[in-house]
């Protein structure tokens, strides 16, 4: 099983590795899944042209969006992190990313949004104040026994518990959002799972060989998911075939 | 020009794997001799074969001074030939030391050509008897001809193009300038290992050879009759092959050491320049490069030298095995049984077994040559220059792998080999053999031809339609008629057919196929077949546009075409109904003027919603990648165009399970909404607007 880091703090570390070059290996395939579950507004779960939710959209354009998924009837909601990665990923997957995944909690922040703190902390890392580059290789070097282990990453999962549908908070986790899927570049692997607290979910995907701006309208069932989320790491296996890719 | 399938069977045809274990499980030419005849040969094989090895490993302890590449390379083939493993380690030590030597003469090349040639058929040998035996084995594949990227492939081109280098139609010693025949003979030789195994030689080369031994026959004599017999090539199982005797009526052509037509002809020689002006068609063929010109002349001079042959086919079985060698050659690459009365293997292989001595050669070990006639002896009897199609009948590929259908598209389960076979090589095989054996195969294959790929049998059925009036051209005549439904069409009416399915094919892929007038096509056939699959075409790939034609078909007199047409104007009036209002025509004797009418007044609407419909058709197409997104935007902005009139046809695409998320972009554009990427939402958008779907 991955290493569970709770700390929100750490998402920024884990986020350094992604965007650094010297870090990513080509060969091997790096995903990212985005859990978000909860309190999601409509536009977080049905991608449309940019308003609140415009890093999402932008997404469903240049990937694939599976519209209508239904979790499993009895989704763990409470599940801890490495539960939730036990249901996600098949097991030869787990077995096969063993030590190399990096589970991580997103906070919600009191009152239903973000704390500050760890918003800024993101953007500081992710992005230098003036917009440009990354400093993921000098924070490395800082703190180097827990990004020893982000290094080996092959699997990210990332959970955010929404609590409120205001515009301010919508706004937030997809700014958020859009730090992770620009931070993890074209060659990653990104899934953003929506499961509301009610209705159906969806999931938007973009990656190399990813459809581009594919939406299935069919509903799918959670084991939809399951196949979809495997399939980059069986990408090179000879028919192995997903809807959601080329 | 030649067809890749009969590029295929050049390319597996000719040379190699003569051994002893196929030689047995597929008797190829001139082998429906008495057991205890193969017997016997098969003896004499051995014994050379075991008396060369020794010969061979002082050839490698200490190289000759003269031709060393040249002496080892024969050897080696003739022991690869002879059945030796290809992983023995005299075969590596060889193959390394051939390695070493330098290459600067054509003699040497060429026999280097004939080694890796042996030597890649006896690896692909030993691995078709693994797989034999065991069927489930993982062994890799060793196809019959070395693959591109290998290391073998790599230098049988490097050693083609050493002997290409250089101008005219003879070689010399060092290469190809004006020469003798017999290093021509050897380089010529080489170069159809080149064709083999798939070696792009400039057919110029080949037009050079076949002119330069045109030009040097020296022709005798009056006309007189003879006969040629030829074999066609065997396939276990299926067919033993077939004895085909030709008669020809030709003056005698041979040719000497200088290609001076005012020397007399020596055997050796005649055998030299037949084999190669053989291989120079062959090579002409295979690069659609046989023109009438050349052909009338080059068939000419083989002809001529097949009378010199048959005149004097007894000088061949002298003490001379460079004769026999050169015999062989001819024989075998012209497919030749008998020359005349005489069967040229059987004379000659009873000749070497009566002259091999005890020690298994055919010259005392104190011969300066002693190694090289030994090796030249092995080549006659193990038929070297044998064809893998002469052995092994065409590929069967035993499953129906991706691998296999990429390369043969038209790959079809063949139950009487319990194998996928390509059809067009089966086609090829039946062309060149005219083997009745072989029609319940190529019936079974006409019979699973994809669907698709129609006009390609076709295609195939009228080029085995000949002026003989054999099983197989009556064959060909009763599938063609049935499957255009021209009982009685002509063999030209039939080649315009194939032309116009061709078209038609070729359409399909054309950008501008819409606008294209298919009426022309309709009205230059009786084959109602024709008829069918171009209203399938009109269907199929939605040339509304076409409505012309399909309204012309429905009062076709053929009754299935007919209703073929009516099914698609009805098809097309449901799917208009809400632009074209009014009953359609109902069938009957009228309906084709009933259509025309109420077509007249309703392709305007019609033909602007198929234009939305194939609009948005082709944003999913498209996709969303950022090469197209140009094309995507013009697109989206043409369908908000319609407006709220695009809206079911949208709808209707968000329907089908699987859109574009431009499809979206363009309802939210028209109704100023944002509903997301739900089908459902915008359905209900649409139902509160008081649209219908």
């Amino acid at each position: 099983m991955g290493t569970v880091v709770k700390e929100s703090r750490l998402l920024i570390w884990a986020f350094c590795v992604f965007v650094s070059p010297t870090v990513v290996r080509a060969e091997t395939p790096r995903v990212v899944i985005v859990l978000r579950e909860g309190k999601l507004a409509a536009t977080e779960v049905s991608p449309r042209s940019p308003g609140q939710a415009g890093g999402l959209w932008k997404l469903a354009l240049r990937g694939a969006t599976a519209a209508e998924i239904s979790p499993p009837e009895a989704w763990p909601s409470n599940a801890t992190l490495e539960e939730l990665e036990n249901v996600l990923l098949p097991k030869s997957v787990q077995e096969n990313s063993k030590n190399k995944s990096l589970l991580l909690n997103l906070k919600d922040g009191a009152g239903g949004a973000f704390s500050g703190d760890s918003i800024g902390e993101l953007f500081e890392v992710v992005r230098e104040p003036d917009g440009e580059g990354s400093t993921g290789g000098e924070k490395q070097d800082d703190r180097p026994g827990i990004l020893k282990a982000l290094d080996r990453a092959q699997v990210t999962l990332v959970r955010v518990r929404a609590k409120s549908k205001r515009r301010r908070d919508v706004r937030r986790r997809d700014q958020i959002l859009t730090e992770i899927v620009q931070a993890a570049g074209k060659e990653t692997y990104v899934f953003v799972i929506n499961f509301p607290h009610k209705g159906a979910g969806s999931v938007v995907a973009a990656g190399p060989t990813l459809k581009r701006g594919t939406v299935i309208g069919r509903k799918r069932t959670f084991r939809f998911l399951q196949s979809a989320l495997a399939r980059p790491f069986l990408i090179q296996k000879k028919g192995s075939r997903h809807d959601l890719f080329q | 020009m030649i067809s890749s399938n009969e590029r295929l069977l050049h390319r597996l045809g000719a040379a190699s794997v003569a051994t002893l274990f196929l030689t047995l499980v597929a008797p190829p030419i001139g082998w429906a001799q008495p057991a205890k005849f193969r017997q016997r040969v098969n003896l004499s094989i051995d014994r050379a074969s075991t008396a060369l090895q020794p010969r061979l490993q002082e050839y490698l302890d200490s190289p000759p001074d003269s031709y060393p590449m040249g002496r080892i390379a024969i050897c080696l083939t003739a022991l690869l030939k002879s059945g030796l493993e290809p992983d023995h380690q005299l075969v590596t030590d060889a193959l390394q030391k051939l390695q070493s030597l330098p290459t600067d003469q054509t003699y040497s090349v060429a026999c280097y050509l004939f080694a890796l040639d042996a030597y890649w058929q006896a690896h692909h040998r030993t691995w078709q008897e693994a797989s034999r035996r065991d069927k489930d084995s993982d062994l890799e594949e060793v196809p019959r001809i070395p693959p591109t990227d290998g290391e073998v492939h790599t230098k049988i081109t490097r050693l083609v193009e050493w002997l290409v280098n250089g101008s005219g139609g003879s070689w010399h010693y060092t290469g190809r300038a004006s020469g003798d025949l017999s290093n021509t003979q050897f380089a010529v030789l080489g170069l159809e290992i080149g064709l083999q195994n798939g070696i792009d030689i400039p057919s110029q080369v080949f037009e050079a050879i076949a002119e330069h031994l045109v030009t040097s026959q020296r022709v005798t004599g009056k006309p007189s009759r003879f006969a040629v017999v030829y074999r066609t090539p065997a396939w276990k199982g299926v067919t033993d092959g077939r004895l085909e005797q030709r008669r020809v009526r030709a003056r005698r052509g041979g040719w000497s050491y200088r290609f001076d037509n005012k020397i007399s002809s020596t055997s050796n020689m005649v055998a030299a320049g037949l084999s190669s002006l053989l291989i120079a068609r062959r090579g002409l063929q295979e690069y659609g490069a046989y023109t009438t010109d050349i052909a009338s002349e080059v068939d000419l001079a083989i002809e001529q030298g097949l009378a010199w042959i048959t005149a004097n086919c007894n000088q061949f079985f002298g003490n001379d095995v460079y004769g026999l060698y050169g015999l062989e050659k001819v024989g075998d690459i012209a497919r030749i049984s008998r020359f005349g009365k005489v069967d040229w293997y059987l004379r000659g292989a009873r000749l070497l077994v009566s002259q091999q001595r005890r020690d298994g050669m055919w010259a005392k070990s104190g011969h300066a040559d002693a190694t090289v006639r030994t090796a030249l002896a092995l080549l006659f009897l193990t038929r070297a220059t044998q064809s893998s199609l002469q052995i092994l009948g065409p590929p069967i590929f035993v499953k129906e792998e991706e691998g296999y259908r990429q390369e043969h598209p038209d790959l079809v389960h063949i139950p009487q080999v319990n194998g996928f076979m390509s059809a067009s090589t089966l086609f090829a095989f039946l062309r060149e053999t005219r083997d009745p054996k072989v029609i319940p195969l190529v019936a079974e294959a006409a019979k699973g031809y994809p669907p698709h790929l129609l006009h390609d049998l076709l295609a195939e059925l009228i080029r085995l339609w000949t002026k003989k009036k054999d099983k197989t051209t009556r064959f060909a005549v009763k599938q063609l008629h049935s499957l255009t439904g021209l009982e009685k069409a002509s063999r030209d009416e039939l080649t315009t057919v194939v032309k116009q399915f061709r078209r038609l094919d070729q359409l399909k892929t054309t950008d501008n196929a819409k606008d294209v007038d298919l009426k022309p096509f309709l009205s230059s056939t009786k084959s109602p077949v024709f008829k069918r699959h171009l209203l399938t075409t009109i269907d199929r790939f939605d040339f509304v546009s076409s409505y012309e034609t399909v309204i012309e078909a429905s009062g076709d007199r053929d009754s299935r075409v007919a209703e073929r047409a009516h099914e698609i104007l009805e098809d097309w009036s449901e799917r208009f109904r809400e632009v074209a209002d009014g009953d359609p025509p109902s069938r009957g004797k009228k309906a084709a003027l009933l259509w025309q009418q109420w077509w007249s007044r309703h392709s305007t609407a019609i033909l602007s919603q198929w234009s939305l419909h194939r609009e948005i058709r082709l944003l999913h197409t498209l996709g969303g990648s950022e090469e197209n997104s140009e094309r995507v935007d013009k697109l989206v902005r043409k369908i908000v165009d319609y407006e709220k009139a695009a809206v079911p046809s949208l709808l209707s695409a968000l329907q089908e399970g699987e859109y574009s998320i431009h499809h979206i972009v363009a309802l939210e554009k028209i109704s100023g909404k944002r509903l997301g990427v739900r089908a459902n939402s915008w359905r209900r958008w649409w139902t509160s607007e008081g649209g219908n779907e």
